[in-house]
């Protein structure tokens, strides 16, 4: 029998003291398929201290003569340092895997080796590598079919050969998104106690022609939907979504924070309800939910976990989403341009006690909130990203999902170091780890100091095409071709001063991967440009994105302290080389051309042109590109990657530009950002779109004094209070209880206040919105309703908002622009923003400008008054300023006069 | 660029030199500006602010042309600089004593800690609170009123914290203090000083019987330098007199503000130097709040003040004379109590008396340091 079928899932049981490898997957006619393969044993490496080899082997047949199926001598390269010969060591085979980590502890308490290695690789990864297999990959299974109740798949057979293959179609999956909705009176549920009310699904593809199912436990005194079910309790409830799953049998499962929340919550009801928690396509194995500090962990036989939560912050991390704010109402209006619908979480316990429509629109809630989450992955190929890395890196996609990029590196290194005959040391332990001197530290790439200003000439974006691992490859960088003492073999020294072997003589693993992964996504991306079936090509997209994110995890993970291979030196190197070429790049274009170095970051320079003509400035930039390539021919290659018409540099890392890139010979334009706060959450919308605004005319427009009077504009319009209240609206979520909150924060003196008013508030999970407004009190007790201040037409305190909001971000972008040496030294009086935007003798905020004398200082933006000025130069409670205080009276300056 | 860098570099020297650092902006604007930096070379010390900011050096600029000569303008953070530089100085001294172990700044501090030691400015004393602030923020500390009675506010004190229940406590309170003065001071020759105040001419009080014996003393003495510290009478015409009458002695008028024309008067207090001898002198009247404050005599409340190294805490306008970096060899004050003369770790501290109820004064030889008591009853 030969069944082909795509990897979803690998792990392992004991049977009669003998491991039996499980191979989950589905077919391409959607039959799910599960191998199972026996006669793989567990093993790992011991290299005995020397003439010590026979003891080694005594010892550990005497000590675990039930567990040991061979003592085998092997010659093995050790991982670090090159070596022109292999060191004898024997490989150790057991019949459990569960025992490895007790007969290695036990070798190295005894101090019989010299090293140990492989001792801690998964057995399901020890497997898939020896057997060739990539997670997500097809693999085609040859054996006969047989027949169990342990596993709950369409196929079963028993395993004699596996293949993998390469074909670019994936399976068509089944998806199912989970929602619960719990019932806690207040505060957060506690799963001992308080029950799942509702369980929303959402089915892709549909589910017997449904593509909603809610599940609710209790009787309805109204007649709900056809896709809603009530049941009497809890348990049966739960009892029917078992069913379900088992019957619609979903590849993936997906929830919007389902790992934080839904997923242990409905695991733990499963347990307090008697339930089976067998959610996988295993009989025997439940699923599992574990915490590692405040991140949960969970899976289940051969179904995929995806948390559209995980996913969206992943995105906005890496920069390829801006959001300010994470709730699935807010991903949702932002991506699918959807709603959820509006029922704040302090309500649910209300809504559900409440009558017949009360419970129907708690349930409609649900349902949406199961179909928002579904849409949100699958509308924006949220895991494409993840089936391609899945099938690169060679680990299962769960482990892509969940786990960190070390994981992803390592099956690879196995892999190719077991091929060229070398094992991998384990990781180190929680002692060498602790013990790693951490002042030991990692200088990190260059970022060069920038020419801070408006640059109104052209300046040409340059980068190094994979410049990292270019410097793997081109000083042939590898731990088993570091050189720390004299050898008799040719060397490279790399501008670091670290010395690898010649690729003439061994060719590094490292440098093979790395050359492996360019050459696939040279190849693929070529393919992609080629093929016109969209299908093809958004996989295609993933795949090349998916070989260079693993392309780039290879720097990364020689400097990261918990790595196998973790060496600071070949780290260090990489940097090192990565500075010595941004230096040497500089030195090369303003020796060499007329042009100015503005910027340079790890692997990129800006060039100031002067020239107005973008095409012009894009054949110079070609020019640059090949000097400097020639410069530093063999090692790494320049690109010109886009033409900034504008660009406006703050600092280090912070700039924003107009670029242009050349698609199909048409300049496209892009407004590019880099660590510019347009999306600070405690931000109002009024900040942002006024930062968002100045930047657009300054670099559209070039033109710095519209941009300062649109700035001031608004700051005017803000003074007349004419910015709608929407706007101004900052908001903050409620985390815990009222009375766990040390310190006043103006939330939660809001939800104080409305509670007071109306006897309800937000509770906890909810988001606040508030403003605002003026008044003699701290700033944290003015806090206010957005629609209480429209009812009762309460005056926002628009000082507030001038200092604490809008000018700060603005101050950053004008002080590299606006203010002149010749303004600075002749017109003393403009030195700060503040000014700028204020009359000098009786602005419309009540502050005067001059008085002789005093009685005390104030806070110009929350009125607390203080003796003498703070120490910190500013006012305590709300960091504003401080000005002198006469009669009650604010005053800028004070006037004495000389004797 | 290399050149420009060592330049740079020397300018910030020079600034660090004078106890002030320059801000990255200014760097540069200085560097390229002869002038500017020829007129912040001549500033005094006590001028420079410890950052010299963008604003500072508009605010200079504005000097060089003024508002008026005779006027200075300053924002809050000019005033900030006042109490920065006070509370730099006094924690130069106090961070040397051995006493203050653990020492931490403000934000540093945390519940946990046990036993820690801060300097900061004392904001608020009440009954069982004290609060001190340091430049990166305020801590709220309870305290034995005992320990607190002495203290007021804006003098710049080091404590020793411990940790009580919930909350800190001020256990010891660490003062400058003035070290003993080894060597007495003293001119080469005989020196005479004569410290007299109150007069009071005009005064329904006034004794002409003990003014007369002043003057029948006065006139038999050596020439020497009179100090009068205040009130010898609101009339000028009387003040013309008393010149008269003394005529044969140097007169060194301190807080007088109705002199005659071409007499020249000092702003009080006054420190005077002679030949490596320090004289601090002055009407005294902003002793009285601490007098009062303290409840102590005069006298102690000088000694309890000079412990602070400073004279007049909550005075910041008029640092350079009340803040005792140096101290002087002698303290002469007008008529607040009793006249006396105390001497504190080799300092001379002596109170005038007055020509309506008590005319006891004392002069002083700086050649050999001898206080004479002369009474005119």
């Amino acid at each position: 029998m030969e069944i082909e079928a795509q990897l979803l899932d690998c792990d392992y049981v004991v049977l009669d003291n003998t491991p039996i490898v499980r191979l989950f997957g589905k077919t391409k006619e959607g039959k799910t398929v599960c191998g199972f393969y026996r006669g793989y044993y567990p093993y790992f490496y011991v290299l005995p201290k020397k003439t010590n080899e026979d003891e080694v082997i005594e010892f550990i047949r005497k000590n675990f003569s039930s567990i040991i199926k061979n003592i085998i001598p092997v010659e093995k390269y050790k991982p670090i340092n090159y070596q022109s010969k292999k060191a004898e060591m024997l490989k150790v085979v057991l019949t459990d895997p569960s025992k490895v980590p007790e007969v290695r502890e036990r070798i190295k308490k005894e101090k019989l080796a010299d090293g140990i290695y492989e001792a801690d690789i998964l057995f399901k990864y020890r497997f898939m590598c020896d057997m060739g297999l990539s997670g997500f990959k097809w693999i085609k299974l040859i054996g006969s079919a047989s027949k169990t109740n342990t596993v709950k798949t369409d196929v079963c057979l028993e395993v004699d050969e596996i293949k993998d293959f390469d074909r670019t179609e994936n399976i068509k999956l089944r998806y199912l998104s989970v929602d619960i909705e719990t019932i806690s009176r207040e505060g957060l549920p506690d799963a001992r106690k308080d029950i799942i009310g509702i369980i929303s699904l959402a089915f892709e593809p549909e589910f017997n022609g449904m593509k909603f199912m809610t599940l609710v436990s209790k009787r309805a005194t109204q007649k709900m939907n056809s896709d809603t079910k009530t049941f009497q309790n809890e348990k049966e409830m739960l009892a029917e979504f078992l069913k379900v799953l088992e019957t619609y049998d979903p590849d993936i499962m997906i929830g919007y924070n389902i790992n934080g929340f839904d997923f242990p919550y409905l695991l733990d009801r499963l347990k307090e309800n008697r339930l089976m928690q067998t959610l996988g396509r295993c009989n025997q194995k439940p699923a599992i939910s574990r915490k590692f500090g405040v991140q949960f962990r969970n899976s289940m036989i051969s179904r995929v976990i995806v948390d559209g939560y995980a996913l969206i912050k992943e995105s906005i991390q890496k920069g390829n989403l801006r959001l300010k704010r994470l709730g699935l109402g807010d991903v949702s209006r932002a991506l699918l341009n959807d709603e959820k619908l509006d029922i704040p979480h302090s309500e649910i316990y209300s809504h559900w006690n409440g009558d017949g429509q009360q419970l129907s629109k708690l349930v409609e809630y649900a349902r949406k909130d199961a179909d928002l989450s579904l849409r949100l992955v699958l509308q924006n190929n949220l895991l494409d990203k993840f089936f391609e890395l899945s099938k690169v890196s060679g680990i299962l996609l769960q482990d892509c999902l969940d786990g960190g990029e070390a994981q992803r590196v390592e099956i690879l290194l196995l892999k190719e170091f077991n091929k060229q005959g070398y094992v991998l040391p384990d990781k180190p332990s929680d002692d060498k780890y602790s013990s790693t001197d951490e002042s030991q530290e990692l200088k990190g790439a260059l970022v060069l100091d920038p020419k801070t200003g408006l640059h109104t000439d052209p300046v040409i974006y340059l980068d190094f095409k994979s410049m990292y691992p270019s410097i793997f490859i081109a000083y042939n960088i590898c731990p088993t071709t570091f050189v720390k003492e004299d050898v008799d073999v040719e060397t490279i020294t790399t501008p670091h001063g670290t010395k690898f072997v010649s690729s003439k003589v061994k060719e590094g693993i490292l440098p093979t991967i790395l050359k492996k992964l360019i050459d696939e996504r040279d190849n693929v991306r070529s393919e992609s440009r080629k093929t016109r079936n969209q299908e093809a090509k958004r996989i295609l997209e993933a795949k090349q994105l998916a070989l260079k994110i693993m392309t780039n995890a290879f720097y990364g993970y020689t400097g990261y302290l918990r790595a196998r291979l973790y060496i600071i030196e070949i780290a260090a190197t990489i940097t090192g080389c990565g500075r010595y070429l941004i230096n040497r790049t500089k030195e090369v274009v303003e020796k060499n051309t007329p042009y100015e170095v503005v910027y340079g970051d790890t692997d990129s320079i800006m060039v100031k042109i002067n020239n107005t003509d973008l095409d012009d400035a894009s054949k110079i930039g070609k020019n640059v590109e090949a000097l400097v390539n020639t410069e530093l021919s063999g090692i790494v290659q320049m690109k010109i990657e886009s033409v900034f018409k504008t660009i406006l540099i703050l600092s280090k890392k912070r700039y924003a530009g107009l670029s242009y890139e050349k698609v199909d010979d048409e300049w496209k334009e892009k407004m590019v950002m880099k660590g510019i706060e347009t999306v600070r959450r405690d931000w109002c919308d009024a900040a942002t779109k006024t930062l968002f605004e100045v930047l657009n005319i300054l670099l559209k427009e070039q033109n710095t004094k519209k941009a300062f009077a649109y700035a001031k504009e608004i700051l005017l319009k803000l003074e007349k209070n004419e910015v709608p209240i929407d706007e101004l609206v900052i908001t903050k979520s409620i985390s815990k209880s009222l009375s766990s909150y040390k310190g006043i924060q103006p939330h939660v003196e809001l939800v104080k206040k409305i509670k007071k008013r109306n006897g309800t508030a937000p509770g906890v999970g909810d988001r606040v919105g508030f403003v605002i407004v003026k008044g003699m009190q701290l700033l944290s007790e003015r806090s206010e309703d957005p629609d209480y201040v429209k009812q009762n037409n309460i005056p926002i305190d628009s000082k507030y908002y001038i200092e604490n909001q809008i000018l700060p971000p603005l101050e950053r972008v004008f002080e590299v622009i606006g203010i002149s040496k010749n303004e600075l030294m002749g017109m003393g009086k403009q030195t700060l923003l503040k000014d700028l935007f204020k009359n000098n003798n009786h602005a419309s905020d009540g502050v005067k400008s001059e008085i002789t004398s005093f009685d005390g200082f104030i806070c110009n933006s929350c009125n607390k008054f203080y003796r003498r000025i703070p120490m910190i130069g500013k006012c305590s409670d709300c960091q504003g300023e401080i000005l002198f205080s006469h009669s009650g009276e604010k005053f800028k300056n004070l006037v004495l006069s000389v004797k | 660029m290399y050149t420009n860098l060592m330049d740079k570099s020397k300018i910030v020297k020079f600034f660090m030199e004078r106890g002030a650092h320059v801000d990255k902006t200014v760097l540069d604007i200085i560097y390229n500006n002869d002038e500017l930096f020829e007129r912040l070379k001549s500033l005094d010390r006590k001028d420079l602010p410890h950052f010299i900011t963008a604003d500072f050096i508009a605010k200079l600029q504005e000097r060089a042309m003024p508002l008026s000569e005779k006027e200075l303008k300053l924002s809050s953070k000019d005033y900030l600089q006042y109490y920065i530089k006070r509370y730099d100085a006094i924690k130069q001294i106090l961070i040397n004593k051995p006493d203050l172990s653990n020492l931490v700044s403000v934000n540093k501090m945390s519940a946990r800690m046990q036993k820690f030691s801060l300097i900061g400015i004392v904001t608020s004393v009440d009954y069982d609170t004290l609060t001190i602030e340091d430049t990166t923020g305020t801590a709220r500390l309870s305290i034995d009123n005992g320990l607190s009675r002495t203290l007021t506010e804006d003098e710049v004190i080091g404590v020793v914290c411990e940790k009580t229940g919930n909350t800190h406590k001020a256990v010891k309170l660490i003062f400058p203090d003035t070290p003993v003065k080894k060597d007495v001071a003293k001119t080469k020759n005989d020196h005479l000083c004569f410290f007299i105040s109150d007069i009071h001419m005009d005064s329904e009080k006034f004794n002409l019987e003990f003014y007369q014996k002043f003057l029948n003393w006065v006139n038999e003495q050596i020439p020497m330098t009179i100090f009068v510290l205040g009130n010898v009478s609101q009339e000028p015409s009387d003040i013309e007199k008393f010149i008269k009458d003394v005529s044969k002695h140097s007169i060194i008028f301190i807080g007088h503000d109705n002199l005659p024309e071409g007499t020249k008067g000092h702003r009080d207090p006054l420190v005077y130097e002679t030949e490596g001898i320090k004289i601090f002198a002055s009407e005294g009247n902003f002793l009285t709040p601490y007098i009062n404050r303290w409840s102590m005599q005069h006298d102690e409340a000088v000694i309890n003040l000079l412990k602070k190294r400073h004279l007049n805490p909550t005075d910041i306008l008029n640092e350079d004379s009340f803040f005792l970096k140096t101290l002087p060899d002698i303290l002469a004050f007008g008529n607040i109590g009793k006249p006396s003369a105390t001497n504190y770790k080799g300092t001379t501290i002596i109170f005038s008396g007055n020509f309506t109820s008590e005319p006891v004064y004392r002069m002083i030889n700086l050649g050999t340091r001898e206080t004479f008591k002369i009474d005119f009853s």
